[in-house]
């Protein structure tokens, strides 16, 4: 059965300052901080999408989590490359 | 009375074009030719009917509909999308969220609104210079349960009446739909595309005939084009706030390795 609280910590990696940062650096502060599980804990270390499912992170959710840990999604999933075709060039 | 004067829609992703350079710039000309055409009728505003991405409406507070009220928008910046601001329209807005609660549609209201790029990538290809005024109009499909098709082709309608009655007169107003098509994310069938799925959703739009997708509900839309696809439920609500009018397909591509179907369409009147 999901828990609010794993949901809640992976919402607000992008709406709080400095959240991601802190995750990535005192992981276990964060968890901590929100109250995760062991279960959850192990989830999120292991990052992957059907780890995160089975913990119950929201799937739109599970790509906020993919974007702020995983370099080769957030390549993938950017604007970068289209900001002159956008302005018409 | 205000005027309808454009309806357009078009999916809201781009990821890297290595390795699909062809399509995915037939995709950028696309959007940009929905923008073309929808700017051609000189909107004084825009509707963006969209889905936020749990930036804004995430588990803590989940309005089935939120309509952003404010005086300016500035993108959240996800995907890299530049924070660049863009006017709001609050009149517009506010007659809406006014008309929708004496048609029995009681719509949260937003002050505080970072569009994510449900709303901002389209817009970057639609009006690049940022001048014409938008209003958001954010509908939840990450909430169970989401929104029914019915309901949302419905809010169309509402939409619709609030042009016709309570705008100033030659008011000219454009809708903007963005998501789908077909694409399954973070569930079972992860990654598929459904092109046949796409094309009967854009045949039924072209036909000016979208009333068999509002008799699906959420869950069946969600069974045949993913739960990335039920954000057709943006197109439908566009539809609705012009019967009658036929759909022409501007683009679509099956983009596999986006995870996702891609298309662009303009309603005429």
């Amino acid at each position: 059965m999901a828990r609010y609280a794993v949901n809640r910590l992976v919402q607000e990696l992008f709406r709080e300052p400095g959240l991601v940062t802190r995750f990535r650096e005192r992981r276990a502060e964060v968890y901590d901080a929100y109250g995760l599980d062991a279960a959850e804990r192990a989830a999120l270390d292991e990052g992957t999408p059907a780890a995160l499912a089975s913990v119950g992170v929201h799937p739109i959710l599970q790509m906020h989590y993919l974007l702020a840990c995983n370099p080769d999604v957030a390549r993938l999933i950017t604007v970068d490359a289209y900001r002159d075709a956008a302005r018409g060039k | 009375m205000g005027r309808l004067v454009a309806v357009g829609a078009t999916s809201h992703i781009l990821m890297s074009p290595q390795g699909v350079e062809a399509r995915a710039q037939r995709i950028v000309s696309g959007m940009r030719e929905v923008g073309r055409r929808l700017l051609a009728k000189k909107p004084d505003v825009i509707v963006v009917v969209a889905t936020d991405h749990m930036f804004n409406v995430n588990m803590s507070l989940q309005p089935p509909f939120c309509v952003g009220v404010a005086d300016e928008y500035v993108p959240f910046g996800d995907m890299d999308i530049p924070r660049e601001p863009r006017p709001g329209h609050r009149a517009f807005a506010e007659a809406f969220v006014a008309h929708a609660a004496a048609r029995g549609f009681d719509l949260a209201k937003a002050e505080e609104l970072r569009p994510d790029h449900g709303v901002a990538l389209p817009l970057m290809f639609i009006d690049p210079a940022r001048t014409v005024p938008i209003v958001p109009l954010l509908v939840n499909i990450n909430m169970d349960p989401a929104p029914a098709p019915a309901r949302c082709h419905a809010l169309g309608g509402v939409l619709r009446e609030t042009v016709d009655r309570h705008r100033p007169a030659d008011e000219r107003v454009a809708v903007l739909a963005t998501g789908g098509l077909s694409h399954w994310l973070n569930v079972a069938r992860h990654g598929e595309v459904a092109e046949a799925f796409d094309r009967n959703v854009l045949a039924s739009f072209e036909r000016g005939q979208p009333e068999g997708l509002t008799r699906l509900s959420a869950a069946q839309v969600v069974e045949q084009g993913g739960n990335g696809g039920l954000e057709i439920v943006n197109w439908l609500l566009a539809a609705g706030a012009a019967p009658a009018w036929r759909g022409e397909t501007v683009y679509y591509e099956a983009m596999p390795e986006w995870f996702t179907g891609m298309g662009g369409m303009e309603l005429h009147a």
